[in-house]
């Protein structure tokens, strides 16, 4: 059965820092985090303006795990304070964003990580990471035939035989 | 989870912070039984917590909560977190970072749309996948390509073939376009960046069979946008819409709004017919300096026009100066060209409305005194920038802003952004400091790919310690 698990000090930020929020994942894991880290996350920071003001302890329940929630944070931390042009909501949407190399590196990752790491970015509405996760997912299906894509991405074929040989014919706009 | 609430005592209401769709957000007000408590090194004296969840986590049953709770422990299988349960919009992103097919093979978004009936759904409701016509070796995938460009607004973005086998198809594929798809072009981007002769020469065909629809159409066509961008020749081009059009249709029923051209040969540009221009772009084009002065003159009756860029072209001042001062609603002026001659034009502009002004210099010549001279003209006027762009060397920049952020100049700006492209001198960034916290409100430092010659750690150190 999943318990309430106690803070670990070393997540606690000292003092001086800003407001904390406190995230709770799926499998009931509570992360301490400072509300700066996660303002690039237009989700979060929507949530946090309907704080009342007095109150000083914030906890949003997230519905994917720790482990996702970690690396979100990782990203989050690590670009604490820099100006990304596509978390920008003011900013007109950019083209092709440029690959920035930590985030190779950091999502370097495998295939059921990388997915759940997108949809958690989606969820949180964290349009650079959104971004990032899927020219990587892009960059796997590349070139690749249909059925190789199916085996790359655990897709199941769900066609019927006569739609796979004749697909233009639900193509009618 | 269960657990949790088990040991809490919450109260609760629908939070006005709802995101409009799917599930309402609850409030709830929670107050935790939880020793020791995580925040005691805080003086924090309360113990309640505000909690924003969407309604669905509550409703979750503690079956689907056991449940994630192992797939987080170990690796799940691919069916519960296969991609099509990716929310549609992350697929669409996915998708249109998929490169479209080589010359010859069956362009991505027939790919794609072969692999599940999500997916098919997905692509086909995707305008920017079916952008770009391709002619196919099996008729029946034509056929798809073409019901589908049939069946939707249409951006088509056209780069060209890029090999010179693929002409003979791409031309038979716009001889079946023309009739069926120009009408409804709302985009058309004509451009390819390698210079390559056969698209040119095909890029000059599109343009020729969409002047000769445009002007005979029955119905008036829908091109809101063109781009013509051939970097590695000069694309001659005859005005799109000319009197005849106005004739059939109406001056002001001209739908075109936006007008970017680069690299071009104008042989004349009748604006006069382009009541309803809002967006104008005449970016190192070849104009006569006859057709220039023409093209000038002919800028007063563009009455809508918000932003103008005349990078790199070197128009004469008076005319330019008279037609951009009698421009009510123009709010962005890009200039770019050598120096000295940017700050020539400056010296003549009143620009009452201009409220986004970008700069950007080729040479680092030193003769930056105009624009500094303009800029503190404007203050001593009370103008307001919403946005001032430079794009220099950083040394002029940082003496720009400098000199005219210092109180007597007064400069108000919301927004400042530099983009520095070359390489980055040390000594520099230690200025900034120093005038960074007279800008009003918002400072933004652009810092493109490739650079700089220090590691993006200092520049994070530098830049964004001192008030940013």
């Amino acid at each position: 059965m999943p318990t309430i698990v106690s803070v670990d000090d070393s997540t606690v930020p000292g003092e001086g820092s800003s407001r904390l929020l406190l995230l709770v994942s799926s499998d009931n894991k509570h992360i301490v985090v400072e509300e700066d880290i996660m303002s690039r996350s237009r989700f979060i920071s929507k949530q946090v303006e309907g704080f009342e003001a007095t109150s000083q302890r914030h906890a949003i329940l997230l519905p994917f795990s720790s482990f996702v929630l970690n690396k979100v944070i990782e990203y989050c931390s690590h670009y604490r304070g820099y100006y990304l042009l596509e978390d920008d909501p003011d900013a007109a949407p950019p083209g092709r964003s440029p690959v920035r190399e930590w985030d190779q590196e950091f999502l370097d990752v495998d295939r059921n990580m990388l997915l759940r790491i997108i949809k958690a970015a989606h969820y949180l509405e964290i349009k650079s990471l959104v971004g990032s996760c899927a020219r990587a997912i892009a960059d796997m299906i590349r070139g690749k035939t249909t059925e190789e894509m199916r085996e790359i991405l655990g897709v199941e074929n769900d066609f019927t035989p006569e739609e796979e040989h004749s697909p233009s014919s639900k193509c009618t706009g | 989870m269960l657990n949790l609430w088990r040991r809490v005592r919450c109260g609760g209401k629908v939070s006005p912070y709802n995101r409009g769709q799917g599930d309402n957000i609850l409030h709830l007000f929670v107050f935790l039984d939880l020793p020791p408590d995580p925040f005691a090194e805080h003086p924090i004296q309360a113990n309640r917590y505000s909690i924003y969840c969407e309604e669905s986590i509550l409703n979750m049953s503690h079956h689907s909560y056991v449940g994630e709770h192992q797939l987080a422990s170990s690796p799940p299988d691919s069916s519960s977190t296969g991609i099509y349960k990716l929310p549609v919009e992350v697929l669409v992103e996915i998708f249109s970072l998929t490169p479209q097919g080589a010359p010859g093979q069956m362009p991505t978004c027939i790919v794609l749309r072969l692999v599940c009936r999500h997916w098919r759904d997905v692509v086909d409701d995707c305008h920017a996948l079916w952008s770009t016509p391709a002619c196919l070796e099996e008729k029946a995938w034509t056929t798809t390509m073409i019901n589908r460009l049939a069946s939707v607004p249409l951006h088509v973005l056209w780069t060209g073939p890029g090999v010179a086998g693929g002409q003979l198809k791409e031309e038979a594929l716009l001889m079946t376009l023309v009739p069926t798809v120009f009408p409804r072009i709302q985009t058309l981007v004509l451009e390819d960046p390698r210079g390559n002769q056969v698209s040119e020469a095909l890029g000059r065909d599109i343009y020729t069979a969409l002047i000769k629809y445009t002007n005979k159409a029955e119905e008036p066509p829908q091109l809101r946008e063109l781009r013509v961008n051939f970097s590695g020749q000069m694309f001659a081009l005859t005005p799109l819409f000319n009197y005849k059009f106005g004739q059939l249709h109406g001056r002001d029923n001209n739908p075109l709004r936006v007008l970017r051209l680069s690299h071009c040969k104008l042989g004349g540009l009748p604006l006069a017919e382009y009541p309803n221009l809002t967006e104008l772009e005449l970016n190192n084009c070849e104009i006569h300096t006859d057709w220039g002065t023409h093209i000038l003159w002919q800028l007063e009756h563009a009455k809508n026009l918000r932003s103008l860029s005349l990078r790199g072209q070197t128009f004469p001042i008076p005319p330019l100066a008279t037609a951009i001062a009698v421009l009510p609603h123009l709010h962005t002026l890009h200039l770019a060209a050598r120096t000295e001659h940017v700050a020539q034009m400056l010296g003549g502009l009143q620009i009452a409305s201009c409220r986004t002004l970008s700069l950007a210099f080729t040479a680092t010549l030193l003769s930056l005194n105009a624009v500094r001279d303009m800029l503190l003209k404007y203050c001593g006027h009370g103008a307001f920038f919403r946005a001032l762009q430079l794009s220099v060397a950083p040394g002029d920049a940082t003496s720009i802003v400098f000199t005219a952020t210092e109180p007597d100049g007064g400069l108000t700006l919301e927004k400042l952004v530099i983009t520095i492209p070359s390489v980055v001198r040390k000594g520099t960034a230690a200025r900034l400091p120093d005038w960074l916290p007279v800008v009003h409100a918002e400072s933004r430092l652009t810092l493109p790919d490739g650079l700089p010659a220090h590691g993006e750690e200092w520049w994070r150190k530098e830049w964004f310690t001192g008030g940013l």
